[in-house]
């Protein structure tokens, strides 16, 4: 599963300029200036409502930055046709959102929507027709063997990797998850996130995440960006991650006012 | 010493509590209004007894449990008729109802008061009153009966089907929508799926509220279990009123079954 779109294509995946975004009058992100060269590896760290949701919707085009700009391979998000975005960002969001009721395979097959017409789609929905590309992701995921059972009927590592297969069949040029190893242990934790990181460098795409664990950034990722109250308050390689740096972002969360 | 298990959190707004308090009194006054004459004269106690009398020795007959049978089928036969009008009218209905393909909100918005007035008006005459008409307008005739059990429902239909298409978690749909998917798409991916049972469960409901319609309507011309129930009433054969009585329950609770059955089996 390769993306065209992003070989030889812009040097950044992403870029924001002067991203700012509230809610109801609270300012929740920004002024924020960030780019990232495409096929980066970005994860977000924070504490809960430091903006992290805020920026990865902005990015995905869910939410309209109150001013500034959003670029997805140099090209301003407001001006995008609504069939473009879908190629160019894609979101697994926290709560994931996939459909209870349907299989597996109908959950990662609804990745290509935005490349079928109604009567394809509901040829594969209703008919016992396989979208190879939704086996591919499966296999790469490691769920072949789940396709035909039901999403309501698996466990919270498994729905992680059925929405990441998603994403997989939706082959956007910037992957961007929320929080996706939330819920899970440990060891499975460490297994998403080095499968998020081996699709992303398959397919030449730029990944941003956000994670609550500083040691899964280091760990996995090639930029670490840590945002408080809305800023960045540090962009380093994982190297130079340092734990007065992390401690400068947690400790720091007393002194702000506390957002809902 | 010990805490109170329950306390009050708090009061409930003087107006609602006056609100509730006016709509029990006017219910009670409304049964009042309908007592005027006695429940039951001299003469109804004795028919009320031939009746239960009736009860011991039911008409078991082989050519008329034949009747039954054919009546039984019949009326099965109008009901599902008319559940395929209400299906017919009711999903359209229910897709215009509701606005779900419409993507731009303005134009939602006007369509969906307007159908959804339309959609009221047919639903506000009962079946019998269509049936009324209908028999006016078609004369005595089966396809009248159906069309009249048909349309009422089929704007019921429309409207709890609508509804039900709209009361989903919108946070999955959203993610279709962002991954490219149509109204129509996320209809048939997201909205049917996730109203799924539920959906199932409502529409054999509407079945089995079709079946006794059919048996009621037989004055329009539909045969069936009614029909022979209004012959053995006119013949004062009460001994024939009760296996026809015990088919129509039989078919209602086979219906039931029958929607059991498919809610348990899952959609898709």
């Amino acid at each position: 599963m390769t993306s065209p779109s992003t070989n030889g294509a812009h040097p950044y995946g992403c870029a924001l300029e002067g991203v700012c975004i509230s809610y109801a009058g609270q300012p929740a992100l920004g002024p924020l200036d960030l780019q990232v060269p495409t096929g980066q590896a970005v994860a977000l760290v924070g504490p809960s409502g430091a903006g992290k949701t805020s920026l990865l919707r902005a990015v995905a085009g869910q939410r309209r930055p109150g001013s500034g700009r959003v670029l997805l391979a140099g090209r301003d998000i407001s001006g995008l046709r609504r069939a473009e975005l879908p190629g160019l960002a894609g979101l697994m969001s926290q709560r994931l959102d996939l459909i209870p009721q349907l299989s597996v395979r109908h959950n990662v097959q609804s990745g290509a929507l935005g490349r079928w017409g109604l009567a394809r789609s509901l040829a594969a929905l209703l008919l016992p027709l396989e979208h190879p590309p939704a086996r591919a992701a499966a296999r790469r995921v490691g769920l072949e063997q789940l396709l035909p059972r039901r999403v309501a009927d698996l466990s919270g590592g498994e729905l992680q990797r059925v929405a990441l297969a998603r994403l997989l069949v939706q082959d956007p040029a910037v992957v961007l998850a929320d929080e996706p190893v939330a819920s899970l242990d440990p060891a499975r934790a460490d297994d998403l996130l080095g499968m998020m990181r081996a699709t992303g460098r398959e397919g030449g795409r730029t990944l941003i995440v956000s994670l609550h664990s500083p040691e899964l950034a280091v760990r996995h990722f090639d930029r670490v960006i840590g945002l408080r109250a809305g800023r960045i308050v540090f962009d380093l390689p994982p190297s130079r991650v340092t734990p007065a740096e992390l401690q400068s972002l947690y400790e720091l969360l007393d002194l702000t006012p506390t957002r809902p | 010493m010990s805490t109170p298990s329950l306390v009050w959190v708090r009061a409930r707004p003087a107006g609602r509590s006056l609100l509730s308090l006016l709509l029990v009194v006017a219910f009670a006054l409304s049964v009042l209004a309908v007592a005027g004459e006695p429940v039951a004269g001299s003469g109804g106690a004795k028919a009320a007894r031939e009746v239960l009398a009736s009860l011991l020795r039911p008409d078991l007959s082989l050519p008329f449990l034949r009747t039954v049978a054919e009546a039984t089928l019949l009326t099965a036969a109008y009901a599902v008729a008319a559940m395929t009008v209400a299906l017919a009218v009711g999903i359209p209905g229910a897709l215009a109802v509701s606005g779900v393909l419409v993507r731009r909100r303005s134009a939602r918005l006007a369509s969906v008061s307007v159908v959804r007035g339309l959609f009221a008006t047919v639903r506000a005459i009962h079946e019998l009153v269509w049936a009324l008409l209908l028999l006016i307008i078609l004369g005595p005739n089966p396809i009248a009966g159906v069309i009249a059990i048909g349309l009422p429902y089929g704007a019921t239909v429309a409207r709890v089907l609508g509804e039900r298409l709209t009361d989903v978690p919108a946070a999955p749909l959203a993610a279709l929508t962002s991954a490219g998917s149509s109204p129509w798409q996320t209809l048939f991916y997201g909205r049917l799926p996730l109203a799924g049972a539920d959906l199932a469960g409502y529409l054999f409901y509407r079945f089995e509220c079709a079946v006794r319609a059919a048996a009621v309507l037989s004055f329009i011309g539909l045969g069936g279990i009614g029909f022979q129930i209004q012959i053995a009433l006119a013949d004062l054969r009460f001994e024939r009123v009760w296996p026809l009585l015990a088919a129509l329950l039989v078919l209602v609770v086979a219906v039931d079954r029958l929607s059991r059955y498919v809610r348990e089996a899952g959609t898709v």
